[in-house]
Order: C-alpha cells, then structure tokens, then sequence
C-alpha cells in the first residue's frame, strides 16, 4: 500500500538503515492491516447530519421566531413609550400655558383693583360723566327756543342725576342726557302749546262775554258803525280761529302720554342696544388683552416644546446609531 | 471538489454535504482507525469528524486545501477519542492493575497477534504524540498511501518539506519506541519466549 520510500538524508543520522526498515516494515505493516471501512458508515453519518440540520433549522426557527417576538415587544413598548412621552409633553405645556395665563391674569387684575388707581380712576370717571352731562345739557339748552329755562329746568330735575354719582362710563352718561333732554323738550313744547292755546280761548271768551251784546245793538244802530264792528268782528274770528288751530295743533294730553312712552320705550331701545354694543366692544377689548397677556406665555410654551421635541430627537438619534 | 456543492452545503443544505463528501468518507474512517486502532471507534470518530465539518462549514474560507482541512478535523476527533480513552483507563484500569488485577485480552487470538497489536497500539500512540504537521505528513504518506507530490499538494507545503517532516516524526517515533522496548514484533516476540521459558 505504501509506495513511499524512506527518506535517508535527514536530520535524524543516528537512524541505522536497519531501523529504517524496520520502522516503515511496522507502518507497512499497519497501513495492510487497515481494515475496510464499514458499510453502514455513511448511512450513519448521513443520518447523524440529517437530524443535526432539523436541529438547526428549530434552533433558528426558535430563534426567529423569539427575535420577531422581542423585536414586537420592543417595537410595541417603544410605540406606547412615544405616545405617553407625547401625551405627557402636550398636557405639560398645555399646564404651563393655563398656570401662566391665569397668574398672569391675576396679576393684572391686582394691579387693575388696586386702592390708588381705583380712585383715580373714580375721579376721571366722574370728572368725564360730569362734563359730558354738562356738555348735552348745555348743546340742547342752545338749540332750544327757551334754553334758559330748559336749562334750568334740565340741571334741576335730571343733570345731577347723571353726573357721577354712580361713577357711569362717559358715553352712556351723555346718551342717557340726551334721551332724558329730548324727552323733557317734547314734553316741554307740548305743555307751552296747550298753555298758549288755552291762553288764547279764555281771552276770546273773556271779550266775546263782554262786547257781543254791545256790537249787536251798534250793528242795528248805524251801518257805518256797524263796518267798523264788523271789521272788528272779523279780526275776532281770526283769533278764534288761530286759537282754534293753536289748540287742534297742541296735542292733546293723551296723545301727549303716549308721545312721552313712545321716546321712553324709543330711549330705552336705543340704551339697549347701547349697552349690548358697549358690552361686545368690552369683551372684544378683555380678550384682546387677554390674548396680549397669554402671548408671551404661548410662545415660551411653544418654545419649550420645541426644545423637548429636539431633545427626544436626539435620543432617538443615538439610540438608533447604537442599534 | 465541486465549489458550488461546497457553497450549497455552506447554506446548510445536507444533501449537497453528502455528495460532497461522500468521496472522502472512506479516507476520514481510514484516517480515525490508524489513530484509535479499533473499528466501532473509528466509526464513532469519524461520524463525529462529519458533525463537526458540516457545524464549521460556514467558517471554512478556503485558507488551506479543502481535503487538508477534513482530514485535521477528523485527526482532531481522533486525538480528542484517544485523550479520553487514556483518562478513562487511568480512572478505571490503572488503579486495578495496579492493585494486581491484569485484565485479559477477551478477543480470541494467537501471542503473536496480540504481540503485533500491541506493537501497533504504542505505534499508534506515538503517532498521536507527533507534532501536527509531522503526523499529518506521516500518516498521508505511511498509512494513506498518498505519494509525497500528492501530500505536498494537499497540505500546501513543498515535496521536501513533506519528505523532511516524514523523516523527522520517523526518528521522534524510533526513539520513543526505542525506549519502550524492541521495535521489531518478532524481536517483541523472542523476548516474550525467552522471558517465558523455565
């Protein structure tokens, strides 16, 4: 079997050529004695290798299968961590925003109440209805015939009563003094109407009492007299009639009561509107400053969300380059 | 070697493993006999020789002879089998016969061949003790029958360095054997007579 001859010139010189052959006689020996080998040597290694490739391929189906699960479970933690980083984020400056607006809020009202500025503002405020007051009394008192009096009927009966004590917002004060002077004016004219009217009736009836008989007999009497009566007559109508229409022109007191309820209810309409109108245009205003106020607060909040959104950012970023 | 069955059994496909190595099955067991001397043990090893080539398949990268690297596996399995059969005996036999207890042969068999296989076992266990290289060198050459052009190719070493490496585990195995007892069976067998004689 071993056609391999020894190999004389080596390092091992002490060998004789007798243990030479020897030796190879002994591994000749060994190498003729190999026995064949058995038949069923690769039905059995074939099996062995067979059942260690099904043990792998569990092995890694396990093992996939408990990397896909791990890879779930921190995909799903992962998922459920971002969403409460998220919900806790957006509930911390939506706190921040609402602590803020309201301390700021206060802080303005303290300021708004306080004992100085209330005063202050109490005396503007009267100072302000009281010349407003002053002002639609007086404007009015001018356009009417007798301002004088109207004036000073006016400052009696209703000025005091718009100017200040209340402490009324100017507008309303002057609006008010309008409607009550306008009022008072109709009033006013229909009272002089009637009075003039009634004036004129007891004067006629006073001369007619008086003269009538007398121009009766001088009527008779004398022609020419009786022209003169005559002309005097006519200008008796003529006053008669001026008072009859004088007193068809002055309304009658009931007309008078519902002209004074029809301004009353036209005034108490337009104050109504007024007050609805000055109502919007104040909470306009209270928002515009409340909105002014949250500004600074919105923005640091917005601020701060961004700052923690490019902090989580980053995190992700390094965790996933460790990944 | 067929590279595309060697990549196909790399992917861990066993029918691909076993054409593949289907030609060197009888070699592997040839190898694990001259190194455990039995048979049932060298089937043993070399069905672990193949376990253990399909396992490192993947990490065979083509660095040394494909044949070079099947044959040290299965040399490996056979080394680690005779490293275990000697600390099995020294834990079970030695302390019996050193007690004077001497176990007899239970095969059937002449002196001589029981003499012989004696010989061949210290043969065998010397050859184990050989440095890698000469014990690969040695067991091609000497037992496989590979000519020393074939070996050389095989290991990836020139012809005479497979010659010089066979002449050196040569010398080592004379001077062991040397110190054991006579080399020749039939010497071994002389001496046993005489020793017997009245």
């Amino acid at each position: 079997m071993n056609q391999n001859k020894p190999y004389p010139e080596t390092d091992s010189g002490n060998l004789s050529e007798q243990e030479w052959t020897e030796l190879d006689r002994e591994l000749a020996q060994m190498a003729e004695e190999t026995p064949e080998m058995p038949a069923d040597f690769h039905a059995q290694w074939t099996e062995r290798i067979r059942e260690e490739a099904a043990r792998e391929e569990e092995k890694q189906g396990e093992e996939t299968r408990e990397k896909e699960n791990r890879e779930k479970a921190s995909e799903k933690k992962k998922e459920n961590r971002g969403q409460w980083r998220y919900i806790l984020s957006a509930a911390a400056v939506f706190v921040f925003l609402i602590t803020g607006t309201l301390l700021s809020r206060n802080n303005r009202d303290r300021a708004t109440n306080s004992p100085i500025k209330t005063e202050t503002e109490t005396q503007r405020t009267e100072t302000a209805a009281g010349s407003a007051a002053k002002s639609a009394a007086n404007g009015i008192a001018a356009d009417a015939d007798d301002d004088v009096a109207v004036r000073a009927e006016y400052d009696t009966l209703g000025g005091a009563d718009f100017a200040v004590p209340e402490a009324e917002e100017s507008a309303e004060a002057e609006e008010a003094a309008e409607i009550r002077v306008y009022s008072y004016r109709a009033e006013k004219t229909a009272g002089a109407a009637e009075q003039d009217a009634g004036a004129r009736r007891d004067t006629y009836r006073a001369e007619n009492a008086a003269e009538a008989p007398a121009m009766m007999a001088a009527a008779y009497e004398s022609p020419a007299e009786n022209a003169g009566e005559e002309t005097e007559e006519a200008a008796e109508e003529e006053a008669e009639r001026e008072a009859e229409t004088a007193e068809s022109e002055a309304p009658a007191p009931e007309e008078k009561q519902e002209a004074a309820a029809a301004g009353k209810a036209e005034a108490e309409t337009g104050k109504k509107t007024t007050e609805i109108g000055e109502e919007t245009i104040s909470f306009m205003k209270d928002m515009g400053r409340f909105a002014l106020s949250a500004l600074p607060w919105v923005l640091g909040g917005a601020g701060l969300a961004f700052l923690a959104a490019l902090i989580d950012r980053t995190i992700r970023e390094r965790r996933n380059r460790k990944q | 070697m067929d590279e595309l069955l060697l990549k196909w059994a790399q992917r861990g496909d066993p029918e691909a493993f076993e054409r593949l190595m289907a030609p060197l099955e009888a070699r592997i067991w040839r190898i694990c006999w001259h190194y455990t001397g039995d048979r049932e043990a060298a089937s043993d090893c070399g069905q672990e020789a193949m376990v253990r080539i399909w396992r490192g398949l993947g990490n065979y990268r083509g660095e040394c002879a494909f044949e070079t690297w099947v044959y040290r596996i299965a040399a490996n399995c056979s080394m680690d089998w005779l490293r275990k059969k000697k600390r099995d005996r020294s834990e079970s036999i030695e302390p019996m016969r050193e007690a004077g207890f001497d176990p007899a042969d239970p095969r059937p068999g002449t002196e001589e061949q029981a003499l012989r296989k004696d010989e061949h076992r210290r043969l065998r266990e010397s050859i184990a003790r050989l440095p890698e290289d000469q014990r690969e060198a040695l067991v091609l050459t000497q037992l496989e029958g590979v000519s020393y052009e074939a070996a050389a190719e095989q290991l990836g070493v020139s012809e005479g360095t497979v010659k010089s490496r066979v002449n050196r585990a040569k010398a080592r195995l004379k001077e062991w054997l040397a110190e054991d007892g006579e080399l020749s069976p039939g010497k071994s067998v002389q001496q046993k007579e005489r020793r017997d004689r009245p």
